[in-house]
Formats: structure tokens, sequence, C-alpha cells
């Protein structure tokens, strides 16, 4: 069964990543979709909306991608999973995302899923330097 | 030693957890909110979302009184972080020997509330409130992070129009 993605953030991050992610995969997703976490949103409207956007996901699991632990969105988040089928990861980056959106997740489990969302989410962070481009044209 | 005592509506947040708690060198943080103190699983999503650098608890605005003094006098940086300025002024008249200072952070565009500053917004209970720890002698600020301007309650209230 598919994976829902939910992306949760701060301001406009979350619509950020949708641009981004549908450049890169050429055109909308399914069970995809985006919320953002205004200045002066209540937490718990907020969560009531994140829950219903996760009953509407047409998935039996849904990932919450969010921005920063600790902050209202994941808190919002929180006490939305509770009463849902779905989980969180924080520190969402593009190179998460995409995973989220791209791999075939069927049969896995949960902790599996989340495990491997950590996984390239973290792979994603690499440093280039200038002397590591030049190494190769030696 | 209590480094600060803070208003803020959103509690545990990335303003919070990236700024505030560095700004001061906080190592414990005293929240207190009876909503989210009496709410279990509230209470468990933001003692969680305490920064895993720091310790700290959530109590209710009764446990809060009874349970600042030791922080007054103890050797850790303790930050106390109110959701709303009704339970402040009780916290302050609970505790006369606590400084008698208050920095208002952010406070949300909530209903009934009056703009006071870029980021504060007051209902007139949270007014009353100020003005009664005003009256008790307590230095009422408001400031966000600490590169910005703080301003004071009688400015304040008075651009306010309060």
């Amino acid at each position: 069964m598919p994976l829902g993605v939910l992306v949760f953030t701060h301001a406009g991050l979350a619509d950020g990543f949708v641009s981004a992610a549908e450049m890169i995969l050429g055109g909308p997703q399914k069970r995809f979709a985006a919320v953002a976490f205004r200045e002066g949103d209540d937490l718990i409207q907020k969560s009531q909306e994140i829950g219903e956007a996760i009953r509407g996901m047409d998935a039996a699991f849904t990932v919450v991608l969010t921005d920063l632990f600790g902050a209202s969105p994941a808190n919002a988040a929180s006490l939305a999973i509770v009463e849902a089928q779905a989980a969180i990861v924080t520190g969402a980056n593009l190179s998460m995302l995409l995973e989220a959106l791209t791999f075939d997740w069927e049969g896995m489990s949960r902790d599996d899923i989340l495990g491997q969302l950590c996984a390239a989410g973290k792979g994603g962070i690499r440093t280039i330097t200038r002397e590591m481009i030049l190494e190769g044209v030696k | 030693m209590i480094k600060l005592v803070r208003c803020d509506d959103r509690m545990i947040h990335g303003q919070f957890a990236v700024r505030v708690i560095s700004d001061f060198d906080i190592q414990y943080v005293v929240g207190v909110d009876d909503f989210t103190a009496s709410n279990p699983v509230l209470k468990s999503i933001f003692t969680m979302a305490i920064p895993p650098s720091i310790k700290g608890e959530i109590l209710s605005t009764e446990e809060a009184m009874g349970a600042i003094e030791p922080h007054i006098h103890s050797s850790q940086n303790v930050l106390v972080l109110i959701k709303s300025p009704e339970a402040a002024a009780k916290i302050f008249k609970a505790n006369p020997d606590l400084k008698k200072e208050l920095n208002i952070g952010p406070m949300s565009n909530r209903k009934n509330t009056t703009k006071v500053t870029r980021f504060a917004y007051l209902t007139p209970e949270e007014v009353t409130a100020v003005n009664e720890m005003e009256a008790m002698g307590v230095r009422v600020y408001f400031n966000q992070t600490i590169d910005q301007k703080m301003e004071e309650w009688a400015d304040v209230r008075r651009q306010a129009g309060l």
C-alpha cells in the first residue's frame, strides 16, 4: 500500500518543498500534501487540520515530514498522530522528501520506513569543496 | 539562578530552542501552563520537545507557584517560561524573592486581542494582569530576541492606546 506524504512546516517552506519535488519528479504527485503553520496559528486547531489531512490521504499509513523537532508544527503533528495512522520525521529535507515519494514501501514495517527516511535525509547532507572538484581534474 | 522569566504563548518552539536557550545560557526550563500540564498527551509532547541539551519540566500555575523558590538560588541557569501573563502575575505574587522582571515575547493574534507590539497581542485580561504586575513593582518589557530592542510596558501601553 503506498505511503501518504504530508509536509508540514513553518511558513511557506512546505510549499517550497512541493514546488521543488514537482519540478524534479516532473509534476504533481499522488498522496502528497503540504500544510503551513503560520504566525498566530492555533496549535490545537492545526493538529485537527493535520488529522483531517491524514484521513483524506487514501493511504494506509502517512509520514508527516516536518522541519524542526520541538517547534509548533512538530508539536501540533504530535498531537494528531496519537489518533492517526501516521508518524513524524523531523528535519525534513528534499532528499528525504524525494525518497518518501519515490521509494516502493510495499510490505515494509513502520519502523523500517522511518529508519530509511532518516537515512535518506542524512545521506543528502554532504560537503563539496573546490579541492574535491579539482582532485578529479588532475 | 533564574536568568529569565518570560511569557510566550507558543511555549517550546523554534525561536525558543534556537535563540532563547543559547542567548541566556539556559540549563533548565520550568514551563508553566495549566492547559498543557493538565492534558497528559500535550504534557508528554511538550516535555519531549524540550531541547536535548537542557532539562526541564511542565507545571500547572499552582505547582509552579510553589516550585520556583529553589531555582532562585540554584547554581543552574533557569528559565521560567509561562504561557499567560495572568499565570505570571500569580507566580510573582507567590514568590516575593523572585526578581521583579518579566520579559513578554511572542503572544499570538488570538480572538479578542489588541496588538501591542509587532509580535505581541494581548487580551483585556492579560492587559489587566500586566498592569497588576507593574503595580507590584515588576518591570515588564517586550522583546523577542536580544538583538532587538526592549520595549517597556509604559511606552507600549501608551502607543497601543490602552
